[in-house]
């Protein structure tokens, strides 16, 4: 429960800090995604279903803020998250470098879902939209990531669980 | 007992996934109901109270630093006040010695800065920033506005004199009352400015003005030397104990002026 109830705040948090700071931290036009990083995390730790469904409430949040695109949030964050748990199996973990590129992928994968979605919705131009962000947000996300997986382990005392097979 | 009976556990999450998947394709496909406006507007609401809140606290962060810089601009500002009020301080002074210059007759008056305290050897004296170069001499009598200083005590340097007080008890000035004309010598004894020879028949009152008579040979006629303090017999029937305060601050001397030329003052 005590879990649960940590995820909650980091979620929250997340969400706040994504609307609140994130738009101030802009380094040559790009953005880290907190939503993404969260959802990742909880995947690193507790698997693709956790992952996925944490993705799901916390883009459900960050859709509810910017109703335009109401759903690609949430279904690109939900995929965030299971990728989050998949990479586990895949990847160790513990390096950093690993981190690095399962939250880069985790990125362009959400931001794909996202620009997809919004294009069916008509509140997205998609490529315009992939080329000015995606990438160099992906970079800062993977960087801002690695310190938040470093801060998650000191919190929690442990590393990422690796299900490597 | 498994969650998910008959199915292998890798496709539940993919199931799970899929599942969550088709719930944003519904949300994203229904029109926003209004319990969605409802949840955003309180969702931007509490992210505008936040960014107040966050406003307010880097506010007063700003603030502080403000503070911080009004306090040294104060301090900064109060010490240019206090060299600015010197500054005046000291004009006023430099105008009462051009008025006092302008209002004199035909002497000569050198000016100069009272650069030290004592001749080494006694507290009776001040040393002066002017000498030979300005045609500065032994015993030459030395004034301010107020009145009269003292003299030039030894032969100057080229650029310093010393100046002997009139508080140094060698130091004596032959003295006139300005109102009744009553002549004495005019000499500290004892820490305190006398005017010594006085008889007791002779008309002096306290705050009757003192000046030099010009009898002596050094100081010329007219400066002002102080006032009368106090009058009282003395014990021996004779003559009057009459004590002067000088009227050139003798303790806080800053700028003085020679007197130079033998002319009339």
């Amino acid at each position: 429960m005590n879990r649960v109830l940590r995820y909650l705040f980091f979620g929250v948090a997340a969400v706040l800090l994504q609307t609140l700071l994130v738009p101030g931290l802009a380094l040559v036009g790009q953005v880290p995604d907190l939503v993404v990083i969260f959802a990742v995390i909880v995947g690193a730790y507790e698997g693709s279903v956790a992952g996925s469904t944490a993705g799901f409430l916390v883009g459900l949040a960050v859709d509810i803020y910017h109703p335009p695109t109401f759903g690609a949030g949430v279904m690109a964050a939900t995929v965030a998250g299971y990728l989050g748990g998949k990479a586990r199996i895949v990847l160790d973990l513990d390096h950093a470098l690993n981190q690095m590129v399962v939250l880069a992928a985790a990125r362009i994968a959400h931001d794909l879902v996202y620009a997809l979605v919004g294009a069916l919705q008509g509140s997205v131009t998609p490529l315009p939209w992939l080329l000015r962000g995606t990438f160099g947000g992906a970079v800062y996300t993977a960087l801002v990531g690695v310190a938040a997986l470093a801060l998650a382990g000191l919190v929690r005392q442990r590393k990422p669980v690796s299900d490597r097979r | 007992m498994p969650r998910f009976p008959g199915i292998p556990r890798s496709r539940r999450e993919e199931l799970i996934l899929v599942g969550l998947l088709l719930f944003g394709a519904l949300l994203a496909a229904v029109p926003r109901p209004a319990t969605t406006r409802f949840a955003h507007d309180l969702l931007a609401g509490g992210n505008a109270f936040l960014l107040q809140a966050f406003g307010w606290a880097f506010d007063l962060g700003a603030d502080a630093r403000e503070n911080v810089e009004l306090r040294r601009e104060v301090m900064e500002l109060r010490l240019a006040l206090s060299d600015l009020e010197e500054t005046r301080r000291q004009n006023t002074r430099l105008r009462q010695l051009l008025d006092f210059t302008q209002s004199r007759g035909t002497a000569i008056l050198t000016g100069a800065e009272v650069i030290g305290r004592g001749d080494g050897r006694q507290a009776f004296a001040v040393t002066v920033s002017a000498g030979t170069a300005d045609s500065v001499s032994y015993n030459m009598p030395v004034v301010t506005a107020d009145g009269l200083v003292g003299r030039i005590d030894r032969e100057p340097g080229r650029h310093t004199a010393i100046v002997s007080l009139l508080s140094d008890p060698s130091n004596a000035v032959a003295a006139i009352i300005e109102r009744s004309r009553v002549q004495g010598v005019f000499q500290f004894v004892n820490g305190e400015g006398r005017l010594l020879h006085v008889l007791q028949a002779a008309d002096v009152q306290p705050g009757d003005r003192v000046r030099s008579s010009g009898l002596g040979g050094i100081y010329p006629e007219g400066l002002m030397i102080g006032s009368v303090v106090s009058v009282e017999d003395d014990p021996d029937g004779v003559t009057r104990r009459v004590v002067i305060e000088p009227a050139a601050a003798l303790d806080r001397l800053e700028e003085v002026f020679i007197l130079t030329s033998g002319g009339r003052l």
